[in-house]
């Protein structure tokens, strides 16, 4: 921990490794609660995802978990008005998890090399 | 020749003692425009001899002809014999006095009664006193017009012209200022716009003269045919000259110099209207949060003091307004003050930009949500930041202001410095004697006995850290040395927060969900909760009620003393039974206030701040928590429960000196080390030894006295 004071690099390294593991776990069952059609469940870890990647400021996937939340809460993107139909929230959930999936390769790939494991 | 003079003056003064006292016409506002070519010569003289002028104006208009013999004698008969005068039977073609009133400049029309120029004011101004139709015929010529007894000397010069000097005529002019009546002042003959300037302050003595000098007047002369241009009058210029180039037909009424002030010099801030105007919504704190800048206004004007802009002639309401009250003054200000965006600002950034200390900001969504099971941090909190308001982002100056405060906080950090313990939060690092020492020696602070009793979790509970006790020097009270619990289920975040937490150097703990929080927190001595919501097995909502209700139901903070609140909440709310298992240990010493918990919100949505503070959260940070934040929240609140501690903090010593340390010598080193930090604070404090009450004898008196002592012996 005095090492993380001494060594931002290492502490910032060791959050993106930590995040990206996370990331990539939530999204693993962000894809079992979309074959359960578990919206609520996948509202959770929009919730989730979106508070990790904030506290990164990775805005675009921050916003797009934001959505996926409210998709899963069965609302609007915007989360203002209620979507009668589950079956289009989770077809709002599909397609915004592959959004979310392809922004974190993204990021993935513009931080991997900063912050490759040593 | 003197008998006619004394039949007629007799005559006169038969005919207008029955009138208002003529010396006082001058004075009056309401004032014919006929008297706009007198000119008043009020010289004392011992031989004041009534002259006769002829007047254009009839004997029938009685009224008509006051207002042309305004200087009839009001007591002819006790004026001494004159000498002979030149009674003018016939209305000579070239006026005498005329003549000599403006020697330097073409005179002033001798006949000038220049009915063209009167105006529709006039008009109506004389509609009231006579029907009189302001043009009367020049043709028919009067004598009753009079000179002033005092006026002798004038009409001695007019005898023998060698004597004659300027200054011996006065004369009058008009003025008037912006959107007012016009009035005469009466000059002298060679004076200057700055003496002008001074006539017109005791003119206006109420309007005027009570806020503004002479210098700070200006006078402006409307443009004619002479002179096309309006212009402000410099104040070594003659005036009467000036006047007579500008109006050579004589000033009239509507002639009047217009008298400009300018803008008040030092504006007092009217904090009603700012605060209307600066919160469309009138919250009602407003008149509170205002008032320490508006006391603040009365030495340090809120706005550069010569405003450009508003010209006060443009404006009457000013003119009239200003000089009376400055409130209503500026009630109806038509020019906002420019300092009003710092005020809405404050408003209107109100929890969202770093510009307040967030005990403002909570306050101000707070009152929506009536909080009947909060207990005291919470109601201290509501009142007190107030005064503190300012002083909260800084609290390293606090200290020394505040006695309890003083004494409390930086103590604590004193303490630890008998303690060799680094702050060790991380059982990775694995410092093993660290561990093992701190548990044996209870930490400074009621909270620190946690330590002793809660001392199983200290090894390797994963996330306990103890004896991350804070050593900072004396008076470096950064952060106050309290024991935080963070509360956060994403790892991501929870290792941010963690580093965060571990910059500031208290203790502290984590926990991943509601209920592990709930947990933790029964065991006792945290001072501080950051809390996030969303988590999973118990919301941070429920678990932030949870905590709540237990401190009900035990009685913490305030309703230790308050046995009543307690029994209404019991039977308000059902939950608030006491359960089997709510009772915590050791109550009175573990908890001995109602812990402080800062919600942790995900989204900037005020519903999900008003829910959070509505289950009992005291304060909330917004997701993503940035360190700026994050440090100002941990010291504010920090330091409001260091404040609330000091009993602990003294009950700590005794309950050391009873127990009978393992290491006594320790603990009596460090008492003593208690009380000479104390003594430096009470030292620091000029407030300090009047706020310390102890029953029994305790060491904290012993310092009292020598700060005392110190104190009067610097």
């Amino acid at each position: 921990m005095e090492d993380d004071d001494e060594n931002p690099v290492a502490f910032s390294k060791s959050i993106v490794a930590d995040y990206f593991d996370q990331a990539d776990l939530t999204f693993k069952q962000m894809d079992e609660y979309l074959e359960k059609q578990d919206l609520k469940n996948i509202s959770k870890l929009g919730h989730f995802l979106k508070g990790s990647s904030a506290t990164l400021g990775l805005t675009k996937l921050k916003d797009s978990c934001e959505k996926l939340q409210h998709y899963g809460d069965r609302l609007d993107e915007a989360g203002h008005n209620r979507v009668s139909d589950s079956q289009v929230s989770l077809r709002n959930c599909k397609k915004t998890i592959e959004q979310a999936r392809r922004e974190f390769k993204e990021v993935e790939d513009i931080l991997q090399p900063f912050y490759q494991d040593d | 020749m003197a008998e006619f003079q004394h039949r007629l003056r007799t005559k006169l003064f038969r005919r207008f003692s029955t009138q208002a006292d003529p010396t006082s016409a001058p004075t009056e506002p309401q004032q014919s425009p006929h008297r706009q070519q007198q000119h008043h010569h009020s010289l004392p003289s011992s031989t004041p001899p009534p002259l006769l002028i002829p007047s254009p104006s009839s004997a029938k208009h009685p009224k008509s002809s006051l207002a042309t013999i305004t200087t009839a004698p009001s007591t002819p008969p006790s004026a001494p014999p004159a000498p002979p005068a030149p009674p003018a039977p016939n209305p000579p073609t070239k006026h005498p006095l005329t003549t000599l009133a403006s020697p330097p400049t073409p005179s002033p029309s001798a006949t000038g009664f220049p009915s063209a120029s009167l105006s529709p004011a006039v008009k109506f101004a004389l509609q009231a006193p006579t029907p009189t139709p302001p043009v009367r015929p020049p043709s028919n010529p009067r004598k009753q017009s009079l000179v002033h007894p005092s006026d002798t000397r004038v009409i001695n010069a007019l005898l023998d012209e060698s004597t004659l000097t300027k200054n011996m005529l006065h004369r009058k002019v008009w003025v008037r200022r912006a959107g007012g009546t016009s009035t005469q002042i009466q000059v002298l003959e060679d004076d200057l716009v700055d003496d002008a300037k001074d006539a017109i302050l005791r003119k206006f003595a109420n309007s005027l003269g009570r806020t503004y000098d002479a210098p700070d007047l200006l006078l402006r002369i409307s443009p004619t045919a002479n002179a096309p241009t309006e212009r402000l009058l410099a104040p070594d210029e003659p005036l009467c000259q000036t006047l007579d180039h500008y109006f050579p037909a004589g000033q009239t009424l509507d002639d009047a110099l217009t008298i400009d002030v300018p803008a008040r010099r030092t504006p007092r801030a009217s904090p009603r209207v700012h605060a209307v105007a600066a919160a469309p919504a009138p919250y009602y704190y407003n008149y509170d949060d205002t008032r320490p800048h508006e006391s603040g206004t009365d030495y340090f004007p809120p706005m550069p003091m010569p405003a450009p802009g508003p010209p006060p002639a443009v404006s009457p309401g000013i003119l009239t307004s200003t000089s009376h009250d400055s409130r209503h003054s500026h009630a109806t200000h038509p020019y906002p003050h420019p300092h009003h965006p710092e005020r809405a600002m404050s408003v209107l950034t109100t929890g969202q930009l770093p510009a307040l200390p967030s005990p403002g900001s909570r306050r101000h969504r707070r009152p929506n949500h009536p909080r009947q099971h909060t207990s005291s941090p919470t109601a201290i909190s509501n009142v007190q930041p107030q005064p503190q308001q300012p002083a909260m982002p800084r609290p390293t100056t606090r200290p020394r202001l505040d006695s309890v405060g003083s004494v409390d906080k930086p103590v604590q950090p004193l303490v630890p410095p008998a303690l060799p313990t680094p702050p060790v939060p991380v059982p990775a690092v694995e410092p093993a004697p660290v561990t093992k020492v701190v548990p044996e020696r209870p930490p400074a602070g009621g909270k620190r006995r946690r330590g002793k009793v809660g001392g199983t979790h200290s090894g390797g509970s994963g996330e306990g850290m103890l004896g991350a006790l804070t050593i900072s020097p004396l008076l470096d009270t950064s952060v106050p040395p309290i024991n935080v619990l963070i509360v956060e289920d994403n790892m991501i975040n929870m290792k941010l927060l963690e580093q965060f937490i571990r910059r500031l150097k208290v203790r502290w703990q984590t926990a991943v969900n509601g209920r592990e929080a709930v947990e933790k927190w029964r065991k006792g001595g945290f001072h501080l909760v950051l809390m996030d919501i969303q988590l999973p097995i118990m919301s941070g909502l429920e678990a932030t009620k949870e905590i709540r209700r237990l401190e009900r139901v035990n009685r913490i903070g305030a309703f230790s003393t308050a046995p009543t609140p307690v029994q209404q909440v019991r039977e308000g709310a059902g939950s608030d039974e006491a359960g089997d298992g709510d009772a915590l240990e050791d109550v009175k010493r573990l908890f001995k206030s109602p812990v402080i918990i800062v919600a942790l919100t995900a989204s900037n949505l005020q519903s999900d701040r008003h829910e959070a503070l509505a289950a009992g959260c005291n304060d909330f940070l917004t997701k993503p928590v940035n360190f700026v934040w994050f440090e100002r929240k941990v010291k504010e609140w920090g330091c409001m429960q260091a404040l609330i501690d000091f009993d602990g903090w003294r009950n700590w010593k005794d309950f050391a000196q009873q127990n009978g340390l393992k290491d006594a010598s320790a603990g009596d080193g460090k008492a003593k080390d208690a009380r000479e930090s104390a003594a430096i604070i009470f030292l620091l404090s000029p407030h300090g030894h009047g706020q310390v009450k102890s029953a029994r004898p305790d060491p904290a008196r012993l310092p009292r006295r020598r700060a005392k002592s110190a104190l009067r012996n610097p």
